[in-house]
């Protein structure tokens, strides 16, 4: 039964982090930042699609009308975790994304694999024994994150003249960038069926010294803001007999820091999003999980105009290795 | 192990799968447009995409009594044509950045760049026929870059031609402008129309999209192919661009109004600027005379040392040259680092 505990964990810490904004070149790494598998000599392979619908122009915090653009972002995920003990984790993340900007005299679209994420995550406290009625048992953990994402992706997608398009419709980023997360989750939290976790995640972006074909575009200097993601988030477990349905809801608050062009800021860009995330997971033949999920916004408080996401689903799948 | 690697290849499979179909699979537009007059590399993207940016295409008005959406200091581009004036303010141009208008028998597009602080006024008759222009969401130089709904060609403000599609290399006839401030222009055609809000989308036109854009000398979006610093980048200059030559003048000459006759290959220039006015307005010159410039009494701006009186059309109301109108050569108010960028080594009047 051990595979229930880490189905569990691994569900718990691998909720969406997903920020709002379609501005930020890629996939959204933070979506999966946690690491799963906790116990050793296992490992945890995870695929997951998710669509995001970026059509709310927004003007600090007032949504405007007849607005000629539509965004869209689909991202699928691959992530593999392992354990090499019940404390020390490591992960990658590789997405492959797809971009497509529409007006209604043109539609632009960009594929291409994104950047590679690379995580170390330690746990303060071991999990509890397990059992099937692990659910029932306490547990308090705290856990920290550090990672790194390289500039694999792509970023020099060019439209039908030869211009490359802008960094936010890029498969990558073109930059090092730095993460930082720390997660505490608490079961028993109230009822003894409810869990709560909650996370805290910051990411450091350096500046892409040549968006774009460094051969073609010489010179343009960009970085994304630094964004710091809160999150709280309830878990109810609901068991069937040898399976069980694992409804999730929560409350998430996106800061970002203004994008830096040629060196200044960008007056438009930047802000809080807070955000309701929700998902219903179901596990079956103690060996997968598949999740769907999804988030909406509640509320955004933007520096200057920016389009903005108006909902976003997706859907997760994970298996579990022994090895 | 066997097990898990034909596990992970069959995931990796079906990542490759979503990636079937390439780069850029999807596109509406798949011509192949890749033949450009300026270096393409230096066309930048500027992210909301072609016609992300909405240009007006029914322009509504507001005659000028009736206005209360502007301030006295807030900038206008303005056109004339016969008795008809009217009159493009910059808070609404900040937002869409082309006009589709008419004025009298005049079809045209007003282009602005906010980035640039350029303004022209296009004729919309091409070669392929009669056109109205969008924001194609490219910029070179910073610069705005227009297309035309006939044949989908991009052009540049800066440079007035096409440099992209069917209509490449195609020069783009202009209308002369005026840029002032609305307390100038008011006082200037207390009879005229203004472009007003209701332009059917819902923007903030009290709010100046770009911060501290028009003011911070630092603030350069995309990167320039010249850097010219011998003015200050944002520093407001009237570029007069012609066949015959090219110069500019700072505002900062006129902070006492005053005339330079000027001499530009074999033309004889009159240029007539006010910084307090905010105004600077250029005329080819027939023969007038130590010109003395007097904005106190619009549309009258001055005579010359023979009693020609001329007005802001560039009529010679009174005098030896009654009846004649001075042309006006293609000239418009910019940040001095366009046409810094656009014009290498382009001469700069001093005193």
């Amino acid at each position: 039964m051990i595979f229930l505990l880490v189905l569990f964990n691994a569900l718990l810490l691998g909720t969406s982090l997903q920020g709002q904004t379609c501005c930020t070149a890629g996939a959204p790494i933070s979506t999966s930042l946690a690491i799963n598998a906790i116990d050793s000599n296992m490992l945890v392979v995870q695929l997951e699609y998710s669509f995001n619908s970026v059509n709310r122009l927004v003007d600090d915090n007032e949504v405007l009308r007849n607005d000629p653009r539509s965004r869209t972002g689909q991202n699928l995920m691959l992530k593999i975790d392992y354990a090499l003990n019940k404390k020390i984790a490591f992960s990658a993340i590789l997405p492959y994304v797809n971009q497509a900007r529409e007006s209604f005299s043109q539609a632009e679209v960009s594929n291409g694999l994104g950047d590679l994420t690379l995580l170390a995550q330690y746990n303060f406290q071991t999990k509890p024994k397990t059992s099937i009625s692990f659910l029932n048992k306490p547990m308090n953990n705290f856990g920290l994150a550090l990672g790194i994402k390289v500039p694999t992706g792509k970023i020099f997608h060019d439209d039908d003249r030869g211009v490359v398009l802008s960094p936010d419709m890029q498969s990558g980023s073109g930059s090092y960038d730095f993460l930082i997360r720390t997660f505490h989750q608490k079961n028993h939290f109230v009822l003894k069926n409810l869990s709560l976790m909650n996370s805290a995640s910051y990411k450091i972006n350096t500046t892409n010294q040549h968006f774009g074909d460094p051969q073609k575009l010489a010179g343009r200097q960009f970085k994304f803001g630094n964004e710091l993601i809160l999150q709280t988030q309830l878990f109810y477990n609901l068991l069937l007999q040898t399976n069980f349905i694992l409804p999730d809801v929560g409350l998430q608050l996106r800061i970002s820091e203004a994008n830096v062009e040629q060196g200044v800021l960008s007056s438009n860009s930047g802000g809080q999003w807070l955000s309701i995330p929700f998902g219903l997971a179901y596990f079956f033949k103690q060996k997968s999980t598949l999740r769907v999920f999804g988030e909406l916004p509640i509320w955004q408080n933007l520096d200057g105009l920016q389009i903005t996401s108006d909902y976003r689903f997706g859907i997760q799948f994970r298996h579990f290795l022994n090895l | 192990m066997m097990k898990i690697i034909a596990y992970l290849v069959t995931l990796l499979l079906i990542t490759g799968c979503f990636a079937c179909g390439g780069d850029d699979e999807g596109r509406i537009n798949d011509a192949v447009e890749t033949d450009w007059l300026i270096p393409s590399a230096q066309v930048m993207d500027g992210g909301p995409g072609k016609d992300g940016i909405p240009s007006i295409d029914n322009p509504k008005f507001t005659s000028t009594q009736n206005v209360d959406y502007l301030e006295d200091t807030d900038l206008v581009i303005g056109m004339f044509n016969g008795g008809a004036v009217v009159a493009y303010p910059h808070p609404v141009l900040d937002w869409h950045e082309i006009v589709n208008d008419e004025l009298g028998d005049m079809s045209y597009a007003l282009t602005y760049c906010p980035l640039t602080g350029t303004a022209n006024a296009w004729d919309r008759s091409l070669s392929a026929g009669s056109s109205t222009f969008g924001v194609s969401g490219k910029l070179y130089n910073n610069n705005l870059m227009p297309y035309d709904r006939s044949t989908d060609s991009y052009w540049s403000q800066l440079t007035m031609s096409c440099v992209n599609g069917d209509l490449l290399g195609e020069k783009i006839n202009t209308f002369p402008i005026v840029e002032t401030t609305w307390k100038t222009w008011k006082r200037m055609f207390p009879v005229s129309i203004v472009l007003n809000e209701d332009t059917g989308f819902d923007r903030d036109y009290d709010r100046y999209p770009y911060g501290d854009y028009k003011t911070n000398n630092n603030r350069i979006i995309f990167p320039l192919s010249i850097d010219d610093k011998r003015l200050p980048r944002k520093e407001r200059v009237l570029g007069l661009i012609e066949d015959y030559g090219k110069k500019v003048y700072s505002l900062e000459l006129f902070e006492n109004p005053k005339a330079i006759h000027d001499v530009i290959g074999e033309k004889d220039l009159l240029i007539l600027g006010s910084k307090e006015d905010n105004l600077i307005l250029s005329f080819e010159n027939i023969g007038l005379v130590d010109f003395e410039i007097d904005f106190s009494n619009f549309p009258i701006i001055g005579r010359d040392a023979n009693d020609n009186v001329l007005d802001v059309k560039g009529f010679v109301r009174s005098g030896p040259f009654a009846g004649e109108q001075l042309d006006q050569p293609n000239a418009f108010m910019g940040y001095w680092f366009s046409f810094g960028a656009f014009h290498d080594g382009i001469e700069i009047y001093e005193n």
